[in-house]
């Protein structure tokens, strides 16, 4: 290997060295956060309707990288970084103001029912895997701790149900077990008995009004763990130990499939999953399963409003993607409230509809 | 792009016990590294330059601007890569860089980015040969028929000339990303940490090294810890530590066996069931992990919190301080926005008797450790005006905000100090708070 840049400070040879003694930055800007509110990035206040919410913009820069498909050379540099492929940029910056206000409300309100905080946790962690999925090369360090989140909800989650007993419907419902953070008053309610039903939903999101939704439940919860799996096995780089078999599907650079695929029904994967383990162990990100058309949301959640998923949120590849118009409408949907319908089993309290109300003020950002 | 450097300084005295330099660079500083006798500072950016400052000798004509660095050495360590088999592109940013002791004249210091690790000798020439007799002074080659006599070819002095050359390429080692290097004591052998594994190289060896660490499951899907950070014992060559994300550190003893999967100590704080929320496993992920230079001692950085852990007592640190506990009742929105991935790094000074470590808003933390008295401060073009204060700041928590405080609510998030670094022996910090570098010199007259 030849001799480096011979370069100095001090005494470098015929031309001037470039840095010694300029008193002027030249191109030593800050950087600068885009975002709604302007310059800086600012916590959302309590009780405050703020347009500017905390926020840094979706960095992948770093964690990943939009190859260029079918490129042979080098990649162009600093304007690929912070884009994340496919023209989705539009869209996340909408989805970022929404998460943003509701991660606010999170913090700063005391009084969210602890099912929907987990909720709502659970919502993010589930987003965030799904852009990583996007990403050429997510970040391991990162997936692996949203998926130990979201595996610690669904393990709080089932211990619920399981702890809830089956009949339910006879509107018994038990003490809720004791969670941090929650003022057991605030979900106590004194209501029509008809609405008993309701209590309970409250403190169990799982809430299983019979054995057909229990059984549904243990789905739920394999469909998870598959999905979980599903992402970790992408994130298993391929390695140069031993070529792959006969099931290469065709090429490594097939993109993700297209959105008008409808999702792969669960046993299909399932045994997909377990029979091509090592194949898959081996293979890039960009050809194997999409953990959400794994998960098929809508299945999984059959027994819950599932528009909160339907919105912009996270709706590739699932859904085809909608109009960004479409957002604000989108958003007043996401948030259940307790006027829908009897199928919807999001848990709510009804002494927390102010609470509603403001969160959903700020979804809309009016 | 040329890197641009520019300078200004701020004048110290003895109201005003900092003085400091402010350096801004055309790119984000990642890393930033004393060599073992602080003459020399490196930092890494984004853009796979290495710059070297060097710290001038003290003159009796400028006696307060003691001891300034000025930049020494600049080069291009990393380029940018493009792994055709993956799709992927491997980024230039230089994760880390560490220096090897001194044992002659040049200066040997290594560097990496994701994937290769590059080891760089930094020397001086001063002096050029003259009187060649198959070639001309211009290097162009003389008329063998032409040549009459034989000469001895002189050296002669010339401008003082700072070269760096990359002398190993120590690459296609590593699957996953390389997040810490790590010199042994031996000085004949480092060691290179990825998410998953560690390997360990000798210098001279570059088409090999040995796997000590795989934490890899036969099971993608079985994954729910990853290496954060990795350091060898300052004083003994078969030891080192490595932190993981569940905010643990493993001592091992590479005399136990080839492989190091068995850890000889683990180190565990029991979780405060009183903080316990969703984001508990991702606030306690370690981002940093330094050996104490005694070696008696290990500081690990998680999100909110450093920590100070003796090596003879593995079931709760015997130090903990607050970074930022004001954060704790902000974990969604850092969630959301990410920050709460950060990966803040800490240092300790020469003694061992103070620890520092970065925060949001150019915020950086000190932490006493015998009088457990901690200050705040910030690195800020304002800070390096002449004459300016080094002053410590406050953050208000809730209630009245007194006047220089500053609320939580108006932090700025996207200013994060992520690199520091202390002097060995000296009381001389260098901050980079993204594309500035702090150098501030304590004045302890």
């Amino acid at each position: 290997m030849g001799a480096g840049p011979a370069a100095g400070g001090r005494g470098a040879r015929s031309s001037p060295s470039p840095w010694a003694g300029r008193g002027v930055a030249c191109g030593g800007e800050e950087l600068r956060w885009p975002g709604p509110g302007g310059g800086g990035s600012r916590l959302l206040l309590e009780g405050v309707r703020v347009p500017a919410p905390l926020r840094e913009p979706a960095r992948p820069a770093g964690e990943g990288r939009a190859a260029c498909e079918g490129a042979g050379g080098p990649l162009a540099r600093s304007s690929s970084r912070f884009m994340l492929g496919r023209g989705l940029k539009r869209k996340l910056s909408d989805y970022e103001e929404n998460m943003a206000g509701l991660s606010s409300a999170f913090d700063s309100s005391r009084n969210l029912p602890y099912p929907l905080k987990r909720q709502l946790v659970l919502n993010m962690c589930l987003t965030k895997l799904q852009t990583y999925k996007m990403l050429v090369e997510p970040n391991l360090h990162r997936s692996v701790l949203i998926a130990n989140t979201v595996r610690q909800i669904q393990e709080e989650m089932r211990q619920e149900s399981s702890q809830q007993p089956i009949n339910v419907c006879n509107g018994i419902a038990p003490n809720p077990p004791s969670y941090p953070g929650i003022d057991s008053s605030g979900i106590s309610l004194h209501l029509p008995s008809g609405s008993s039903q309701q209590e309970s939903n409250c403190c169990n999101s799982w809430s299983a009004e019979g054995p057909i939704e229990n059984s549904l439940l243990m789905v739920s919860d394999d469909d998870m763990s598959s999905a979980i799996s599903s992402i970790l096995k992408d994130l298993d780089f391929m390695e140069d130990i031993s070529p792959p078999t006969s099931l290469v599907p065709a090429g490594d650079d097939e993109p993700p499939k297209s959105p008008e695929n409808t999702c792969l029904k669960l046993e299909d994967d399932r045994q997909d999953l377990k029979g091509a383990e090592c194949v898959f162990g081996s293979f890039e990100i960009s050809n194997s399963t999409s953990y959400l058309k794994d998960l098929a949301i809508d299945d999984i959640f059959e027994d819950i409003d599932t528009s909160m998923y339907d919105s912009d949120f996270c709706s590739p590849p699932l859904m085809a993607p909608r109009p960004p118009s479409a957002a604000t409408e989108e958003t007043l949907k996401t948030f259940p409230s307790c006027n829908s319908s009897s199928t919807n089993n999001i848990p709510i309290c009804r002494t927390d509809l102010s609470e509603l109300d403001h969160i959903m003020e700020i979804l809309v950002g009016s | 792009e040329a890197l641009v450097i520019s300078t200004a300084h701020l004048e110290g005295s003895e109201k005003h016990p900092y003085s400091g330099q402010h350096l801004s660079t055309s790119d984000i500083i990642s890393t930033v590294e004393f060599n073992h006798t602080g003459e020399l500072l490196a930092t890494g950016d984004k853009g796979g330059r290495v710059v070297i400052f060097q710290r001038e000798q003290e003159s009796k004509n400028q006696p307060h601007r003691r001891g300034e660095y000025n930049v020494y050495s600049t080069f291009q360590s990393h380029e940018p890569e493009f792994d055709y088999l993956k799709s992927l592109e491997i980024e230039e940013k230089i994760n880390k860089i560490r220096w090897l002791p001194q044992q002659n004249a040049a200066y040997f210091l290594l560097s990496t980015n994701d994937k290769t690790v590059k080891l760089w000798k930094v020397s001086e020439r001063d002096k050029r040969p003259e009187g060649y007799n198959l070639k001309d002074e211009d290097g162009r080659l003389r008329d063998p028929s032409m040549i009459t006599m034989l000469r001895v070819p002189v050296l002669r002095p010339m401008d003082l000339m700072v070269e760096a050359t990359p002398r190993r390429v120590f690459a296609n080692a590593h699957t996953y990303h390389i997040n810490s290097i790590s010199v042994n004591s031996d000085y004949e052998t480092y060691m290179s940490a990825d998410d998953l594994r560690i390997n360990l190289w000798n210098f001279e060896i570059t088409n090999q090294s040995f796997n000590i660490v795989d934490i890899k499951p036969a099971n993608m899907e079985e994954l729910t810890e990853v290496i954060t950070a990795a350091e060898f014992h300052p004083h003994h060559c078969n030891t080192f530590v490595y932190s993981s994300s569940k905010g643990t550190i493993r001592l091992c003893d590479m005399r136990a066996s080839a492989l190091c999967d068995r850890h000889s100590k683990f180190f565990e704080e029991p979780e405060d069931p009183s903080n316990r929320s969703f984001f508990s496993e991702i606030i306690s992920s370690i981002s940093d992990v330094k050996f104490s230079h005694s070696g008696r001692y290990i500081m690990t950085r998680d999100y909110l919190t450093v920590k100070v852990w003796d090596l003879n007592m593995e079931n709760r640190p015997i130090e903990t301080y607050q970074v930022h506990d004001y954060l704790r009742s902000k974990l969604c929105s850092l969630y959301e926005n990410d920050c709460i991935f950060d990966k803040f790094e800490c240092v300790w000074n020469g003694s061992d008797s103070v620890i520092m470590t970065g925060s949001y808003n150019n915020f950086f933390r000190m932490f006493d450790r015998n009088t457990k008295r901690d200050v705040t401060l910030e690195a800020s073009r304002e800070n390096s005006k002449p004459r300016a204060i080094l002053k410590p700041r406050k953050v208000c928590v809730g209630g009245k905000r007194r006047k220089d405080e500053i609320s939580v609510d108006s932090l700025d998030f996207s200013k994060k100090i992520l690199h520091t670094a202390w002097h060995p022996s000296e009381n001389i910090i260098a901050v980079a708070a993204t594309n500035n570098l702090y150098i501030f010199q304590d004045k302890v007259n």
